[in-house]
């Protein structure tokens, strides 16, 4: 049966990233050109913070989700202990060597108050290397909506005192209208991100979960109008393009855990050498950040409490109480994606993902008869032959050798 | 038609041959430090223990940590899953193996066909393997290692070692030694530290009777009382075979299986 031969239907995905890997090679240039131009780079860490108050303020947001370098994540044990998350290590350790091009260009950082360890990030940034930082305080328990409308309102108002100082910052208050604008291409992104990662469903997706994860931390740097033409670029040439037939006979993994920062490949890639495949996410740095639009209703919304409902709710941290939610929305993606076994990545010393796995791995094995998998691990590579093993041992178990 | 399993293993490489009548043969040296010679090695010496040629070998599965480097397997399969069909196959009541080899441990489960539903692997450090008793025996008490498990039989009294780390509780048993604890006592306080490291992994997974024990740490009389003590629980110990074996036989017998499938088997 033959379509119109415009790809190469063996390979349906062969230079779809292309454009997209050209344009990020370019960033750190036009970065620094929109700095000499008076333009503001905010960094931040993580996915709680609304980064539509940052573009409605004019600045350009870069999340600094980097991982998987050693170098760095030692390099910041000269002011954290060494048994502070690599992820804490390695956002002090930058500013220490100051090999990482994309902080070397942040003006301000904005902090959110998670954990420990990010708590002591900030205090350095602030008190040895003296950058400006906008703290961004975080309810703990936020179970639901209805439940606790105080976790809202709190997190509403420190929303608000960080648009203050962001218009401060960026030298002009930040109006409602600028926000609904910075809302609606924040949501657009994420209606494109979820359309090319589920394309053309859930079960047979078009782009593995291994592009797909490029393409979501492509934006994490990349100027975010740029980056939506960069997403219909995309979805414009994957619409019509089918997944091949034949399954493949790769175990179906999701990946759930502790931040998997650009450049943390030692797992993903540890997976597919092993004959699993990750068929998707459930970790800060995936799939969540597409999760749901902000909704502003009409032109009357409240767009701080819109931005505060949708930041509060979908992002997959063990910080927060509200595990129930996090057990069922494990138990749903497993459902959607078909998915045969989970790897519970955890960075070591993040304390409350590795406190909370015995309840992650009771709950799947006895509710779901899902297998479960600890992967103990940072950013060095000695640990690479036992992980193999046991991820190989893993697939062995699935597969029922 | 011969098929064999061949376990290389940090410190001893091990191979088993298998005939169709179940006829098991082994060889078993140490790896020494290039583990892909020792396996080429003990693999050879298996097949001439057995009397047959190389050319009636049918089909070879490499494991253990040195499976990597086995060019002449036609397949590799990890310990857990090897481990798990040589103890099904010795006594297919098995449900819980505890493993200790030397350099790391081991705990897996297994369901009542035998299949593995759950597994651990230390990887923290050396403590709690047989790379622990080692250095403790030789460099600290100056005794035999296989000469442990009848010392620590003859123990009066078992002295805590506390340090989980190999290097901190050989400081620990040497300012022991100098207050005078004899030595056997000090044996049976090392078979407790381990069986104690080693237990804390195998209640995570769930301890289900039977459990066996394999690998060569099995050996010692002395480790296997002391789990016994440690988890309120029979530990067997393979009866007619070295629990060393239990990994290659595994493979051997998983070698069978794709043997008979024309190679492709599941894997």
């Amino acid at each position: 049966m033959a379509g119109p031969a415009v790809f190469d239907t063996a390979n349906p995905t062969a230079g779809l990233l292309d454009h997209l890997d050209e344009r990020l090679a370019k960033e750190l240039a036009l970065i620094a050109e929109a700095k000499q131009k008076g333009q503001k780079v905010i960094g931040y860490f993580c996915p709680y913070l609304p980064e539509e108050l940052i573009l409605a303020g004019g600045m350009l947001p870069v999340r600094l989700a980097f991982g998987g370098e050693l170098e760095s994540s030692v390099a910041g044990e000269e002011y954290l202990k060494a048994y502070s998350c690599p992820v804490s290590r390695s956002c002090v350790g930058y500013q220490v060597t100051g090999t990482n091009e994309y902080y070397n260009l942040v003006d301000a950082f904005c902090v959110t108050q998670t954990c420990e360890n990010i708590k002591h990030v900030q205090e350095y940034l602030e008190k040895r290397f003296t950058k400006p930082v906008f703290r961004l305080g975080l309810p703990r328990t936020c179970d639901s909506t209805r439940s606790r409308p105080q976790s809202i309102e709190y997190f509403k108002g420190e929303l608000q005192s960080l648009r203050a100082k962001l218009g401060e910052f960026g030298g002009r208050p930040i109006r409602d209208l600028d926000i609904r604008r910075a809302i609606t291409l924040c949501n657009n992104i994420r209606e494109k991100l979820r359309f090319i990662y589920e394309y053309p469903d859930q079960r047979h997706t078009l782009l593995d979960w291994y592009d797909s994860f490029k393409i979501t931390q492509a934006g994490f740097l990349m100027n975010r109008k740029d980056y939506l033409k960069e997403l219909e670029l995309i979805e414009r040439s994957i619409i019509g393009r089918k997944p091949p037939v034949e399954a493949d006979g790769k175990v179906r993994m999701l990946l759930m855990g502790s931040m998997l920062g650009i450049g943390d490949h030692k797992i993903p890639d540890l997976i597919k050498e092993t004959g699993g495949k990750i068929v998707t996410d459930n970790t800060c740095t995936g799939i969540s950040n597409s999760r749901k639009n902000v909704t502003v209703f009409g032109i009357i919304g409240d767009t701080m409490e819109a931005l505060a409902e949708r930041y509060l709710y979908n992002v997959p941290c063990p910080c927060m109480t509200d595990l129930d939610r996090r057990l069922k929305r494990t138990s749903m993606i497993i459902q959607d994606y078909a998915v045969e076994g989970v790897i519970y990545y955890n960075l070591k010393y993040c304390d409350n993902w590795r406190t909370e796995y015995p309840i992650f791995k009771d709950y799947l094995q006895k509710e779901l008869k899902m297998p479960i998998l600890l992967i103990e691990s940072d950013y060095s590579p000695s640990d690479v032959g036992t992980i193999r093993t046991k991820i190989e041992a893993f697939i062995e178990m699935i597969r029922g050798i | 038609m011969i098929v064999v399993g061949v376990d290389i293993g940090s410190t001893t490489a091990k191979a088993v041959v298998l005939n169709e009548s179940a006829t098991i043969w082994s060889a078993i040296i140490p790896s020494g430090n290039s583990p892909p010679s020792a396996g080429k090695e003990v693999f050879a010496l298996a097949v001439k223990n057995s009397q047959h040629t190389m050319e009636e070998v049918s089909y070879v599965i490499a494991t253990g940590y040195g499976r990597v480097s086995a060019e002449f397997a036609n397949k590799t399969v990890t310990e857990i899953s090897c481990h798990g069909r040589g103890a099904n196959y010795l006594n297919p009541a098995t449900r819980t193996i505890i493993d200790i080899g030397g350099q790391d441990s081991k705990a897996i489960s297994l369901d009542e066909h035998g299949k593995v539903i759950d597994f651990m692997i230390n990887d923290k450090c050396a403590s709690g393997t047989g790379r622990f008793l080692e250095t403790a025996a030789e460099l600290v008490l100056r005794v035999k290692l296989q000469d442990l498990g009848t010392l620590s039989a003859k123990a009066t009294d078992t002295p805590n070692i506390s340090s989980a780390c190999t290097v901190f509780a050989q400081t620990e048993m040497v300012s022991l030694l100098a207050t005078g604890v004899p030595v056997e006592n000090l044996v049976a306080g090392l078979h407790r530290a381990v069986a104690a490291r080693v237990s804390s992994m195998v209640k995570r997974i769930g301890i289900k009777p039977t459990v066996m024990m394999t690998g060569g740490v099995a050996k010692n009389s002395g480790v296997i009382a002391a789990f016994r003590k440690e988890l309120n629980i029979d530990v067997v110990v393979p009866t007619n075979m070295d629990p060393q074996l239990v990994g290659a036989l595994g493979a051997a017998l998983i070698a069978q299986e794709m043997a008979k499938n024309g190679g492709t088997g599941r894997v």
